[in-house]
């Protein structure tokens, strides 16, 4: 890819900036000038934010709204399309296409092949300051070469850096032997954790003894608190009869003074009260008499002088109070009347008048004729408003029908401009069958590559395979072993060769220790004899015989100097048997002085017997394995025979058989690529034939079908635009059409309402009575007119109506009053009604009064006889309670009657006081009883008795407090038991599952960072290994170049891995003993060599340079100049600098025809570019 | 007639997996199986059960401490001061426990024998419970092949720990065929020993109800038992009650279309919110995993600690309390790495080696032994088990290199101003 053209229409300080970058194809150096605050960095962010989108928040939108921002650009793809793209900043539909239709970004990264951000700025971007820190990391690597190549290849991170950073983080976690590693601190901690949870757990023996301690506790509560008992109720009957001595002394006194009192009749304990209380109410009944007497004689003469009028009584109060009401009624009736008379004459001239005004000539009682209704009045009074709208309704409709026809034609005669429509059907499938296919030219190229690059391997790999010679298509059948069968092999030999090693151990161990034990056993020998318990039991057997010689000798007579040839020969017998005693003594003494020779030497000859046996197992063993060896050797070789081949050891051929493995991939890989190719051109066969038809031309389809394919694409595009042109027009007519029936309809509507208003205006203004003729205007006051005047004259009816009927009232009082008199007092009859009505009152009141006193009088009377007869009852009672008390004292009189009653008074008084006693000392029972009691007490010591209860009661304290003692204990217990149900060891051992989490956590962060850096360490070995040649190789050729020959070229120093620069006479310089600038374009050409090795395989991309100059002084930033102008030939090198020195130098260094300027101009809303050097107009 | 049906309580058990950090609510994980035992004997006292079932392991086998044992029996009191039955059989985990074999629990618990079936009639409820505990840790036959006939006129209820004819993450004991308990005669099998909650078939019921709380972030979601209402021989309901302490939660987020952490982090705060929104109250343990092809994920990979400090931060300010457990990263960049990988540059090359080292046992097997020393040092339940830090075999390190090119691959490209 390419650009053709970058455009800022509005981006950063730019407005309408376009750069011409089309010259120079397929490379060109396009040297992009911007001195300070040009906006050289704002182009070069420019570029990225083009190809990958705007970040989130940018910092170019201080001339131009951040919505507005837009850049621009035409790419060319290698096979020479044009896309025109443009960017701006928002979320959706961010990239559009020329014609500013969002465009998908799968178009963009098609271009790109694939080439993210990241990578494109790691490979084709460089800046000065990333080529000063590559220049840094070579020092810091010391020109490592897997690494400076590695960094030249990532874009130049450092990773020596990234090694080390991974290694101390690494570290961090987790050190064998650390103590202070985060891993470490944690392991340590969860060993504490887990014998903690341990020692926290309760087996279930100790809680078992401590419930059965509980148990035996408990008891001895219960025992204590029995005993306890028992003592306080001795307690108890011991104070108990302590305190009763007492009182039994008292009672016994009081016993005495009854006696003395003698008989007296037991009086009721209140016949004092009662005898006292009936002389008092006899005393008082007898003036109360006397009282009532006098009362009842008053009453009789009152009665005897009261008169009553009879004929007064029997009118109901009711009809009297009403005559008093139609009394007053009457009175204010007569001073009202000719009030109203007035205002009815008034009303009537106000009326005239106002009729006269509006219906002249019709008299006061016609008015009322056609009337006409409230609702008609309200409805008259709504049409002039109603009038107004209808006809601004009319007027409206009328212009809106004038616009919709103006339109209309001109939609019309639009339509009829347009060309008639043409077939893309065929087009379209034929395109999009070619675009679902894919990039096929680009396929085709590279699936030539790939076959091409196949079969090399597999002639190279079938080359390098030794051991067979078979053709290479059969390869895939050979019938070679399976890997287990290998693998079996492999440890079948290693186990046998394992046993052969520990058995020839073992033989050679036991021979070793043989020798030892015969050469010990040769050496006690050597110091003398040793005697042996075989020895002896020999010498006394022999000593046996001996013996029984000399005994048979004996007594058969023979004299003992006689010689026994059988036993000894040439020797008397006695003396053979004497020696025959002295050896076994020898030997027995011998064998008890030297005890230790020989013991030593019975155990080295059970040793040697022992070591023997195992050198001839040994021996055995050996044999065996050797038979076996030769049977799997076999085995082995006969695992081959049916691929011919003869094998080498099991892990060799293991390796062998993945070398062939490889081999039989590599074939089956070449066979699929060729098969696909042969696929793919049938295919574009097919695409290029309806290409053809849908274009009407031919199309070969040797050549690259992407020219035809725009072709086509473009067709369709003019195609669609004119058909979506043609429908939205015939759309627009058929609406207008539509809307202009409408607003018609709405017209002719509108007029049919005002005719129909014509018709109720008319109607109602002859309803009201006046000519038709009058105008909506001049209505208005005569109705509110009409209104007032039935107001007034409903009013004025009403006035009449109310005189009419105080009239009425005043004629039926009279007559009602004439009629009370006839009836009740004739003598009235002459004086005004309400006079005469007013006095007949008064003496109705009158009667009424007297009638009520005579009833009262005679109800008293009543009463005070009854309540006399009752006082008679009461007095009769009280003389029979005196009596009744006299006879119970047998008295003959009320003055003994006193007497009597004192002394019966004594003795209760006495019964009551012993009665207490007896009742204090038997208490609320349960306890012993009064006879008990007094036997009890008779003839106790007090004393005595006093000591016992202090005793008693120092036992009950003790107990009391040994039960205190023991309840105590067994609630500690009881809750020492409680806490065995806490879970303590149960979050310990969840503080020990938090901890192991930890741990695990940490442990996988450490395995990541460890690997991380072993694997890195070992691909950047693999990378040198790979690339040292060709990328190195490059690199040492335009080294010299960059350095203007004051280096000779690159190589790998005598201490392997480590790039040496070489001077021109042949010295050796280390990256350290390079200068700065040194460094930077060694680490440039590194750069380049890789760049160049990556072009040899993927599609070019325009390579973006930011001032990377700087540290170079002129000849050598000509010399880099140049090597990147070379580069030019084959991408685009977009070159931002800002110093003229730069462009000078490049004229120099980089041919005409390659090279481009373009200028940034100062900033400002008119910035523009300035012509390109030699650039050539913008082709699209 | 109700009952509830329990299994798997795992008394005392932690809860695995979770580290701690700055504000992460330490205390009230403590005694989460225990709190759910209370929660399980308050149901029963509130609905006014009549009968308890339990289907094994009530403990852990290697779990020695008596205390755990007395808890149990302490609620086993209460349920006898509401007259509330209990039956259970032994688990594999029971079989092996010493608790198990001294404990005097009070009279209205009764175990099924473990050395033959028996049948255990509740007269006055109308119900038989069969059943066999395991006798020895690994019991390989099927138990329910001699359980015995139902009982005619009762209800009857097979009492079994199995894991039926396998289940993934549970070992393979007492196998039997569902066919085989369903066609036995019994009204409900109430089932344990498997940690997920299972209706097997509604006619005769075979339930396992999952354990009464989830233990590690593979137990996830409601845990409880079953409240089953029975109306003479039929099951009226079978409801589920959560009863679970501490709620485990996955929440699992597509970022795909998230371009900064910062929107990543806004994501999983709002799906956080549901997620602990359907917790009740309870704390809950969440882990989160992100997924999808993002613009992002280079950003992520690079600040995974800054990014879990976050989280964790996060998950204190939600409105029921959490402990964040851990953060998954399964996301995965815009460019296939398979086409990072065909590029003929030094990072092309790495991920090409990288793919080599996965395919060769050998290397692997080297690779293993810069991590043997760590292995050595790791504690037991790491080196083996089923939560065990598997640090040398081939899969293992299959994973530990996807990592590794995970780390390596912005590392190298320097991917440092992505992370600002």
């Amino acid at each position: 890819m390419r650009f053709l053209r970058l455009g800022f229409p509005a981006f950063g300080p730019f407005t309408g900036l376009s750069l011409d970058l089309s010259g120079g194809a397929p490379g060109g150096f396009h040297v992009i000038f911007g001195p300070n605050e040009a906006g050289k960095s704002s182009a070069l962010r420019g570029v990225h934010h083009l190809l990958y989108g705007f970040p989130e928040r940018t910092s170019d939108a201080h001339v131009h709204p951040s919505t507005e921002l837009r850049i621009t650009a035409a790419l060319a793809a290698e096979g020479g399309k044009v896309l025109d793209i443009q960017r701006l900043k928002r979320r959706k539909d961010a990239l559009r296409d020329g014609h500013d239709a969002p465009l998908d970004e799968s178009a963009l990264s098609e271009l790109l092949a694939g080439v993210d951000a990241r990578i494109f700025e790691r490979l084709f971007g460089l800046d000065h300051e990333r080529l000063k820190q590559a220049g840094e990391a070579l020092l810091e690597d010391q020109g490592d070469v897997g690494e400076s190549l590695f960094d030249a290849g990532s874009g130049g991170r450092g990773i020596r850096r990234v090694l080390d950073e991974l290694g101390r983080g690494a570290d961090e976690i987790f050190k064998p032997r650390s103590s202070k590693a985060r891993l470490n601190v944690l392991l340590d901690g969860y060993k504490e954790a887990r014998a903690a949870t341990r020692d926290a757990q309760v087996s279930p023996e100790k809680w078992l003894e401590q419930r059965q301690k509980l148990d035996s506790e408990r008891k001895r509560v219960t025992d204590l608190g029995e005993r306890r008992k028992k003592l306080l109720e001795d307690s108890i009957a011991l104070s108990r009869l302590d305190g009763a001595l007492g009182p039994i002394a008292r009672r016994g006194a009081l016993r005495e003074k009854l006696a003395a009192i003698g008989p007296v009749p037991a009086l009721p304990e209140d016949a004092s009260e009662r005898r006292r209380s009936a002389e008092r109410i006899r005393d008082d009944l007898s003036t109360e008499r006397a009282r009532l007497q006098r009362e009842f004689n008053k009453k009789q003469e009152r009665l005897a002088e009261l008169v009553v009028q009879e004929n007064l009584l029997g009118v109901s109060p009711e009809a009297i109070e009403k005559l008093r009401d139609l009394v007053g009624e009457f009175r204010k009736a007569q001073e009202d009347l000719p009030k109203r008379r007035e205002d009815v004459r008034r009303r009537e001239a106000e009326v005239m008048r106002l009729a006269s005004g509006l219906y002249p000539g019709r008299a006061l009682d016609q008015l009322d004729v056609g009337r006409p209704g409230a609702a008609e009045l309200a409805r008259v009074r709504t049409l002039p408003q109603k009038h107004a709208e209808l006809n601004e309704r009319v007027k409206g409709l009328l212009n809106a029908l004038r616009n919709h026809e103006l339109d209309l034609a001109e939609t019309v005669s639009a339509l009829a401009e347009l060309k008639p429509s043409e077939e893309l059907g065929l087009l379209k499938r034929a395109f999009s069958a070619a675009r679902s296919h894919g990039d096929s030219d680009r396929r085709l190229r590279e699936m030539h590559g790939e076959l091409g690059r196949l079969e090399a391997k597999s002639r190279a790999q079938s080359a390098t395979l030794g051991l067979w010679q078979g053709e290479l298509e059969t390869a895939s059948h050979v019938p070679l072993p399976q890997a287990e069968t290998i693998a079996r092999f492999r440890g079948e030999f290693e186990q046998l060769s394992q046993r052969r090693a520990h058995a020839e151990r073992e033989a050679a161990l036991a021979s070793e220790q043989l020798s030892r034990v015969v050469e010990k056993i040769g050496s006690i020998q050597r110091s003398g004899s040793v005697p042996s318990e075989a020895a002896l039991s020999e010498a006394r057997a022999r000593r046996g015989q001996g013996l029984a010689r000399v005994q048979q000798a004996w007594q058969s007579g023979a004299p003992p100097e006689m010689a026994d040839p059988e036993f000894a020969v040439g020797q008397p017998l006695i003396k053979a048997f004497e020696q025959s005693m002295s050896a076994a003594d020898e030997i027995a003494d011998r064998l008890w002085r030297e005890a230790e020779r020989v013991s030593s030497m019975a155990a080295l000859e059970a040793e040697r017997h022992r070591l023997q046996s195992e050198a001839e197992a040994s021996a055995e063993r050996l044999r065996d394995l050797s038979k076996q060896e030769a049977e799997a050797q076999g085995a082995w070789r006969a695992a081959w025979q049916p691929a011919g081949i003869e094998p080498r050891t099991p892990a060799e051929m293991s390796a062998w058989i993945g070398l062939f493995r490889n081999l039989c991939e590599a074939l089956e890989q070449t066979a699929t690529a060729r098969r696909e190719l042969e696929t793919l051109r049938s295919e574009r066969a097919a695409i290029a034939e309806s290409l053809g038809l849908a274009l009407k031309r031919e199309v070969a389809p040797e050549q690259a079908l992407a020219p035809a394919l725009a072709a086509c694409e473009e067709a369709i595009e003019l195609g669609t635009r004119a058909g979506q042109r043609r429908s939205e027009l015939t759309e627009r007519q058929k609406k207008l059409e539509r809307q202009r029936a409408e607003v018609e309809r709405d017209l002719s509507e509108a007029r049919a309402a005002l005719e129909q208003w014509q018709d109720h205006w008319s109607a109602a203004v002859k309803r009201l009575g006046f000519v038709a003729a009058l105008s909506p205007e001049e209505l208005a006051p005569l109705v509110d007119s009409v209104s007032d005047l039935f107001t007034r004259l409903d009013e004025l009816g009403e006035q009449r109506r109310r005189a009419q009927r105080m009239e009425q009232d005043r004629v039926a009082f009279e007559r009602v009053v004439a009629e009370w008199l006839e009836t009740y007092a004739a003598d009235l009859r002459g004086r005004a009604p309400d006079v005469a009505a007013e006095e007949l009152v008064r003496r109705f009141q009158s009667a009424e009064n007297q009638r009520e006193e005579r009833a009262q009088l005679r109800a008293d009377v009543d009463q005070i006889s009854s309540e006399l007869s009752a006082l008679e009852a009461r007095a009769e009672r009280v003389t029979r309670e005196l009596d009744a008390l006299l006879n119970a004292a047998n008295a003959p009189d009320l003055v003994a009657l006193a007497e009597v009653e004192q002394r019966s008074a004594e003795a209760r008084e006495l019964l009551r006081q012993i009665d207490a006693l007896e009742g204090s000392l038997v208490g609320d029972g349960g306890g012993p009883t009064l006879d008990e009691l007094v036997e009890a007490a008779r003839g106790v010591d007090r004393a005595a008795l006093q000591v016992r209860l202090l005793e008693v009661k120092e036992e009950i304290e003790r107990l009391h407090e040994e039960h205190q003692d023991a309840s105590a204990e067994v609630r500690s217990l009881e809750q020492g038991l409680d806490t065995y149900t806490d879970n303590d060891a149960a979050e310990r051992a969840q503080f020990q599952a938090v901890q192991v989490a930890e741990i695990r956590e940490q442990a996988l962060r450490y395995a990541r960072l460890r690997l991380s850096a072993v694997v890195l360490e070992r691909e950047v070995e693999r990378y040198r290994e790979q690339n040292q040649g060709p990328v190195l190789k490059r690199a040492s050729a335009l080294f010299p170049l960059l350095t203007l020959g004051y280096y000779r070229g690159l190589r790998v120093g005598v201490e392997e891995r480590q790039i040496v620069a070489l001077r021109e006479n042949g010295k050796e310089v280390p990256v350290a003993g390079l200068s700065e600038g040194a460094r930077y374009q060694l680490y440039l050409a590194l750069r380049v060599a890789t760049l160049e090795r990556y072009l040899e395989r993927n599609p070019p991309l325009p390579m973006i340079l930011d001032d990377i100059l700087i540290h170079f002084d002129d000849e050598r930033a000509a010399a880099a100049l140049s090597v990147l102008g070379g580069l030019a030939d084959r991408i685009q090198i977009l070159f931002f600098t800002h110093h003229a020195r730069d462009l000078a130098l490049a004229e120099r260094a980089i041919p005409a025809s390659r090279l481009f300027r373009h200028d940034l101009a100062a900033p400002g809303p008119s910035a523009t570019a300035s012509a390109a050097v030699g650039a050539t107009s913008l082709a699209k | 007639m109700k009952f509830v049906h329990a299994a798997d309580l795992h008394l005392d058990s932690p809860l695995s997996g979770l580290s701690r950090y700055e504000g992460a609510p330490v205390e009230q994980i403590r005694g989460a199986t225990r709190r759910a035992l209370e929660n399980l004997v308050e149901l029963c006292i509130e609905e006014r059960v009549d009968l308890l079932v339990i289907a094994g392991d009530l403990y852990d086998g290697d779990w020695r401490d008596y205390s755990t044992g007395l808890f149990f029996c302490k609620q086993m009191a209460r349920l006898r001061a509401a007259s509330v039955q209990v039956v259970w059989i032994r688990g594999n985990h029971d079989a092996a426990s010493k608790l198990t074999a001294h404990l005097g629990l009070p009279d209205n618990v009764r175990e099924l024998s473990h050395k033959r079936p028996e049948t255990f009639v509740l007269e006055a409820l109308g119900v038989a419970v069969h059943g066999q505990g395991f006798e020895t840790r690994e019991v390989t036959r099927d138990l329910s092949e001699r359980y015995p006939a139902p009982k005619r006129d009762l209800f009857n209820i097979g009492l079994l720990h199995t894991a039926l004819e396998g289940r993934p993450g549970h070992a393979p004991y007492a196998p039997c065929r569902l066919s085989e308990l369903t066609n036995r005669g019994y009204d409900y099998w109430a089932l344990g020993h498997v940690h997920q909650r299972e209706v097997l078939s509604e006619s005769p019921w075979v339930v396992f109800p999952g354990n009464l709380q989830g233990r590690h972030a593979r137990e996830t979601g409601v845990k409880g038992a079953s409240l089953v209402t029975v109306d003479g021989q039929t099951v009226r309901s079978v409801e589920h009650r959560a009863l679970d302490d501490v709620r485990w939660i996955a929440t699992s987020v597509d970022v795909s279309r998230e371009r900064t952490i910062d929107a990543v982090l806004e994501r999983v705060r709002a799906e956080l919110m549901v997620g602990v929104g359907a917790s009740e109250g309870r704390l809950s343990a969440l882990r989160v995993r992100l997924h999808g092809a993002s613009a992002v994920h280079e950003a992520l990979r690079m600040n995974v600690d800054r990014v879990t400090e976050e989280l964790r931060g996060l998950s204190l300010d939600l409105p029921n309390e959490a402990w964040f457990e851990k953060l998954e990263l399964s996301t995965t960049p815009l460019v296939a790495l398979g086409k990072l990988a065909e590029r003929p540059d030094a990072i092309g090359h790495m991920l090409r080696g990288l793919g080599e080292l996965s395919a060769d046992p050998q290397a692997l097997a080297e690779l293993a032994v810069e991590l043997a020393e760590l292995k050595r040092r790791l504690p037991a339940e790491l080196r083996e088990g089923p939560d065990a830090l598997d640090l040398d075999s081939p899969e293992a390190l299959r994973a530990l290199l996807r990592e590794v090119e995970d780390t390596l691959l912005p590392a190298v490209q320097g991917a440092e101003e992505l992370a600002s």
